[in-house]
């Protein structure tokens, strides 16, 4: 039931085209763009948080943070890439009272803050394609591969944590997380 | 600087820059190629968006109105409700107090405007939530008939498993779009590390598969992204559990609903 983020049609304007508008001010920009992203920010969120209330409050957050700060510079890649990393960071953030996920998340953010530009492909596809498209990649991994990444992304680990909550050797999962993601590359790679 | 100046394992390294995972060492050497090397730069995007790609593979469910309805209220949205409720407060007191200018001194009809005013904001106060409950129904309405008028649909029926709490619903699935919308009677919003949990039966002998969680909200209607195609297939019994958030996804919490088997 998502609107199709895509820039052909009259009656779904592109995320860039919701962006400007929302910098004029236009509540129902904001409105169409809650509509084609909140269940993939809240999903994370809750994913990450494990706590209903929190993660509505990162949801709420996020997309006011849009409206009133101007956050995304789309020179710098998709919005969708833009909001994981957003939601990401401040569910690590709120994570870290929990424990001390600091230098982790300084390196994803120095990682993440590169110029790119351009918008990937993707962002022409519906969400619901997306999804599919990314359940796919991720069946070109190993389980072992698949667990480290998905541990690291989504508990905020380093990969030595990572290690020691696996009981595993630290370059094995330097090793699995690499050949993940490059496995997860290779099989997006029309896409980037 | 091109690719070939680049050592055999560059993409290595920019792959664990991407993963936050580069030794110290190596730090300041790959910094120079991304600020050097547009081919460097491409490939550090590319895997960023990989990266930002893996929420899309899990179970999406949406969030409750009310973040909605708290975004728009905060954005100064009128159609959000809340908004616009101070405004017309304010309104109607500065009528309420140009009419006591107006009679000046006769304190009686003052009292009696100042009830007046009190009554007419209690009653606008009424109609506003009245007005923000049939709009949330409406978005319930529409969700259900968008599901209701896909040649996909497959609609079943549960009931609680205590008689006491008179809890019933439909779940009607998308089977094409894997989406998933409970219409549900008496079945109680949870607090924050509880969350509802549907488990789909495929036959007597197996185990429940997870079908993903939501939480109930004042509607009555929750709406998610089944997490596996197994789980829009026709099951032999549909359960419903409550589980804490943090739990596995084993089928280990309290049995609350199920269809019949």
């Amino acid at each position: 039931m998502d609107a199709p983020p895509s820039t052909e049609s009259v009656h779904c304007p592109s995320d860039l085209d919701l962006i400007q508008a929302i910098r004029s001010g236009q509540v129902d920009a904001l409105d169409t763009l809650y509509e084609r992203y909140a269940k993939l920010v809240y999903s994370l969120a809750f994913k990450m948080l494990r706590d209903v209330g929190e993660s509505e409050d990162l949801t709420q957050d996020t997309f006011l943070a849009l409206w009133q700060r101007d956050i995304y510079d789309p020179s710098r890649g998709s919005l969708s890439r833009f909001l994981m990393i957003y939601v990401r960071s401040r569910a690590i953030d709120r994570l870290r009272t929990k424990g001390t996920r600091t230098q982790v998340l300084q390196r994803w953010r120095m990682a993440m803050k590169s110029e790119t530009s351009g918008i990937s492909p993707l962002d022409h596809v519906s969400m619901g394609e997306r999804s599919r498209i990314t359940r796919d990649a991720l069946e070109q991994l190993s389980d072992a591969e698949r667990q480290v990444l998905e541990i690291a992304y989504y508990q905020g680990y380093s990969q030595s944590e990572v290690a020691q909550k696996l009981g595993i050797p630290l370059g094995t999962v330097k090793t699995r997380s690499r050949q993940g993601l490059k496995k997860l590359r290779k099989a997006l790679q029309q896409y980037f | 600087m091109a690719p070939s100046e680049l050592p055999e394992n560059w993409q290595d390294l920019i792959a664990d820059y991407a993963l936050g995972s580069l030794p110290p060492e190596d730090m300041e050497q790959v910094q120079q190629w991304l600020s050097d090397d547009p081919a460097v730069q491409k490939e550090l995007q590319a895997y960023q968006e990989v990266l930002a790609l893996l929420p899309y593979a899990l179970p999406l469910s949406k969030p409750s109105r009310r973040v909605k309805q708290r975004l728009l209220t905060a954005v100064g949205d009128p159609s959000a409700g809340s908004a616009w409720r101070p405004r017309r407060m304010w309104l109607w007191a500065a009528i309420a107090l140009g009419l006591g200018l107006v009679l000046g001194g006769d304190n009686l009809r003052l009292r009696q405007q100042v009830a007046d005013r009190d009554r007419l904001q209690q009653e606008l106060a009424a109609v506003s939530a009245e007005r923000d409950r049939l709009l949330l129904e409406r978005q319930d309405t529409d969700i259900i008939l968008t599901a209701l008028g896909q040649p996909s649909t497959t609609i079943y029926t549960l009931q609680g498993v205590d008689p006491a709490t008179q809890t019933y619903g439909s779940l009607v699935t998308l089977t094409d779009r894997s989406e998933m919308v409970l219409i549900s009677h008496s079945l109680p919003p949870l607090a924050g590390d509880r969350i509802y949990r549907l488990w789909s039966v495929p036959d007597e002998s197996a185990d429940p598969v997870y079908c993903g969680e939501f939480n109930s909200d004042e509607t009555g209607t929750s709406h998610w992204t089944a997490p596996s195609n197994s789980c829009v297939n026709p099951p032999h019994q549909l359960l419903i559990t409550i589980d804490r958030v943090t739990d596995p996804p084993l089928p280990t919490g309290r049995l609350v609903m199920a269809s019949k088997a």
